[in-house]
Order: C-alpha cells, then sequence, then structure tokens
C-alpha cells in the first residue's frame, strides 16, 4: 500500500473528523441494507425436513407369517411388505362360497313354494266360485218351501268359508312371494350373499399388505410370528416423492409470504448446498404458548381462566412455513434433518405454483389395490 | 504479512461456504453473522494498525463509538457481500 503520509497536524484532524462521520454514516447505511434485504427475503434457521409418513396397519388381524421386507428398505409401490396367517379367512370365504350355492338352492325352493301357493289359490277360487252360486241358488227356492232354511243357511256359510279361504290363500301366495325376496330385477338374498363372499374375499385379500407407495420402511422391529392386530401400526413407510421443509417463521416475516413464493433451503446434511424450493401454505393457527392471557375456557362455572402477567418483553411467535422442496430425485433426505431457509418475497409466485402443481401430480398418482379400488394418498396432513 | 493470509484464509471459507447461512465448523454450526462479525473485527484490526501508523488515533472522536461504528459496517459489509441474497 502507497500510504500518502499525512504531514500536518490540522490534516490529520481534518482526516480524523471525516473518518468518525463517515463511519456513523456508513454504519447506519449499512446496516439499513441489511435490515432491507433482511426483511426482503426472511430467513429462518429453525426448520426441519419433513415428509409424508405412512403408518403400515393391517386390516385384518393375525399372526404375521413372513415380513417381506428389511428396516430403512426402499421398496415400491405395489411391493408385498408381509403376510398374515390366511388360514382362517380362507375358511370364512370357503364358507361364504358355499353359503351362496345355499342361497340359490333356497330361493329355487321359494319359488315352488310360490307355484304350490298358486295353485292352491286356484282351486279355492274354483271352490269359492261354486259355493256363491250354489248359496245363490239355494237363495232363490226358500221362498218357494223347496228348501229348508236350515239347508239355505248351511250353502250361506259354506259361500262365505270358501270365499274366505280364497283371502287367505292370496295371503298364503304373497308371504310365499315375500320369502323369495325379489325386489325388481334382483333378489336381495342372493346379493346379500354376495356381499358376504366378496366380504370374505377382501378380507382374505387384505392378509397380504402391499406397500401403497414408494418409500422406506422405518422402524421395523417385528418378525414373523408376532400378532397383529387391526389397526396397529406395524412399521412407517417414509413417502420417498415428496419432501418439504418446515420452517418456523417469526410472525412479524409472516405477512409479506404467499404461497408460491421461492426459496433457498440449505440443509446441515448437505452443508453449502443451495436448494430450491417453493412456499406451499403459511399456517393460519397455532397454539400460543408465549402468552398465558388466552381466555382458555375452563374455570368456575366455564368462565375465562386468565392468569395475571407482568411480562413485558414478549418473544415473536414462530409459524411453521411449509415449503415444498423442488425435484427432490436424486437427493437423500432425512426427515427430521436440520435445515435453514431463505424465502424470496419478490419472486415469480405464478412459476412457483407451477412447480407446486407438478409436484402435486407426481403425489396425487392413484394407488391401485390388488383388488382394483382405488384410494388416493392425501398431500396434507 | 499473517495477517493478510489469515484474512484471505477468512474470505475463502466463507465463499467457499455459498450463502450457506449455516457455517459447520467441525460438526458445530455456526450463524453466518457470528463469522461475518469475526471477520469484520480482523478486518477493523488491519484499520486500526493503519490510524496508529498515520497518527489519527487522538483525532477520532469520540473514539469508543467511532470504533464500534467501523467494526458494525465492516461486519456489514462481509454480511452483504457473502450471505445477502443479491
Amino acid at each position: 500500500m502507497s500510504d500518502p503520509k499525512p504531514s500536518s497536524q490540522s490534516f490529520r484532524r481534518t482526516l480524523g473528523i471525516l473518518i468518525s462521520l463517515a463511519s456513523f454514516i456508513s454504519a447506519a447505511y449499512l446496516a439499513w441494507l441489511v435490515d432491507r434485504n433482511i426483511s426482503k427475503n426472511p430467513r429462518t434457521e429453525d426448520a426441519q425436513v419433513r415428509a409424508n409418513v405412512i403408518g403400515v396397519a393391517p386390516q385384518v388381524g393375525g399372526s404375521i407369517t413372513g415380513i417381506h421386507v428389511k428396516d430403512n428398505q426402499l421398496v415400491h409401490k405395489g411391493d408385498l411388505l408381509f403376510e398374515i396367517d390366511s388360514r382362517p379367512y380362507a375358511a370364512e370365504a370357503e364358507k361364504a362360497k358355499a353359503q351362496l350355492a345355499l342361497t340359490e338352492l333356497e330361493i329355487q325352493a321359494y319359488k315352488d313354494q310360490i307355484d304350490a301357493a298358486e295353485a292352491q289359490l286356484k282351486q279355492s277360487q274354483a271352490k269359492a266360485a261354486y259355493a256363491v252360486d250354489y248359496a245363490k241358488r239355494v237363495q232363490a227356492l226358500v221362498g218357494n218351501l223347496y228348501v229348508t232354511v236350515d239347508k239355505n243357511q248351511l250353502a250361506q256359510t259354506e259361500a262365505i268359508t270358501a270365499t274366505d279361504k280364497v283371502s287367505q290363500d292370496k295371503a298364503a301366495l304373497e308371504r310365499a312371494r315375500n320369502l323369495l325376496g325379489d325386489q325388481g330385477q334382483v333378489n336381495v338374498r342372493r346379493v346379500a350373499a354376495q356381499a358376504a363372499l366378496r366380504d370374505s374375499e377382501l378380507k382374505l385379500s387384505y392378509c397380504k399388505v402391499y406397500a401403497t407407495c414408494d418409500g422406506y420402511v422405518t422402524n421395523l422391529q417385528i418378525t414373523p410370528g408376532a400378532y397383529a392386530a387391526v389397526g396397529e401400526q406395524i412399521f412407517s413407510l417414509v413417502d420417498k416423492k415428496i419432501w418439504y421443509v418446515l420452517a418456523n417463521f417469526r410472525e412479524t416475516d409472516l405477512k409479506r409470504m404467499r404461497p408460491g413464493m421461492s426459496a433457498d433451503v440449505y440443509l446441515m446434511a448437505e452443508s453449502g448446498k443451495k436448494l430450491r424450493g417453493i412456499v406451499q401454505g403459511v399456517p393460519k393457527a397455532i397454539v400460543s404458548l408465549n402468552t398465558p392471557s388466552n381466555n382458555a375456557p375452563g374455570g368456575e362455572g366455564l368462565l375465562s381462566r386468565v392468569a395475571p402477567t407482568i411480562d413485558f418483553i414478549l418473544l415473536a411467535q414462530r409459524y411453521p412455513v411449509r415449503i415444498v422442496l423442488d425435484e427432490p430425485e436424486g437427493h437423500s433426505f432425512r426427515m427430521g434433518g436440520t435445515a435453514s431457509v431463505i424465502v424470496h418475497t419478490f419472486s415469480n409466485i405464478e412459476e412457483g405454483m407451477q412447480v407446486i402443481q407438478r409436484l402435486q401430480q407426481v403425489q396425487d398418482a392413484e394407488f391401485v389395490s390388488p383388488l382394483g379400488s382405488a384410494g388416493r394418498i392425501p398431500l396434507n396432513e | 504479512m499473517s495477517r493478510w493470509i489469515s484474512l484471505l484464509a477468512l474470505v475463502v471459507i466463507l465463499t467457499m461456504t455459498g450463502c450457506d447461512p449455516q457455517l459447520n465448523i467441525a460438526g458445530a454450526y455456526f450463524p453466518a453473522w457470528l463469522a461475518c462479525t469475526l471477520g469484520g473485527l480482523l478486518l477493523f484490526w488491519g484499520l486500526h494498525l493503519v490510524f496508529l501508523k498515520w497518527g489519527l488515533l487522538p483525532y477520532l472522536v469520540p473514539l469508543p463509538l467511532v470504533y464500534a461504528a467501523l467494526i458494525t459496517s465492516l461486519t456489514c459489509i462481509l454480511w452483504l457481500l457473502f450471505f445477502a441474497v443479491q
């Protein structure tokens, strides 16, 4: 450095005062620049890598006969994960199949019953017709004393009895038809038996548990022979298709943040490497832990319970802003990893929304189970 | 000379980390502003030696505030150079 050596004392005084003034002005200006940069691009070091986790639980109970994956293994959608003892469910399915065959025979029997009831009705209708005609003829002869009063009364009674028998047989026919269980074109007995068979076949199919997404087997600590209860999670599957970061931003940073803004994400696990993320959503609610004066119900007579407070320094609440990581392929993210995030509030939101849509389409790919029932895996928890 | 080498080393370290706001030093993570403050202090030390050489110290008034302002400025410059979103 070629220093121009200040010679006179007055020159040094002037220079000193100028440097003093410049130092204050530059400090204020540079601090303002830093503050503006941070408020335009809010950042946080309080962020964590997250993924969607599927708790794998069987839909039928039984002892596990085979586990076809290892802990931390990558599995693909549709891979067989484990099997449950299927013998009871196979027996149930056989039973349901036999029950369906039996139901077919029952239906035939009820149809025969209807035929019988129809024949019976025809017979009683013919008898009633004769009895009514006969009673009329006898009635006409009563005045001329060709028949006794008693005989006339007997004829009348028989006519009434025969007519009632017709009503009885009509009711019997109706009952036989109802017992058959036809409703329009379908027979409800058959429908019930078929549904029972389908149900038992479905339960039999549930004995084999398949992966519902591409992902990593996590926390598998069970061996064949263990009993698996219905709905009880056996291990977890970490969905590898979509990864995101939950970045806890101060409430003061949230007003500028919108979904679609791009973000720089740095992972501690990959130090110095800048990853691209897109803000997917800014949360609307958290539980307030800061201030106890949140009028919680539960006091005497359901009145608010408000704790007295003398806090005069309050910390900003933090809200978990969800940031989706773009192009997750080729990275080995780990859920729970520490991250730091910088959001660009002046970035192109349209472009960011397109990225989110693209990622959502990947996520929404439909899962088809072995029996063909389609199920969707929701993106948000 | 060793002063300039250490400064250069710091600049190289800062540049190599890119804009990562967390500096990984032997498994511990330090915030960027801490590194900037350390760098600012080192740079300021050089400035202080220049002031001494030129005999300016009696004319920097008030000295503690001027020094604080200079450290702040240098810290901010380093931060703006290496960690700000451009």
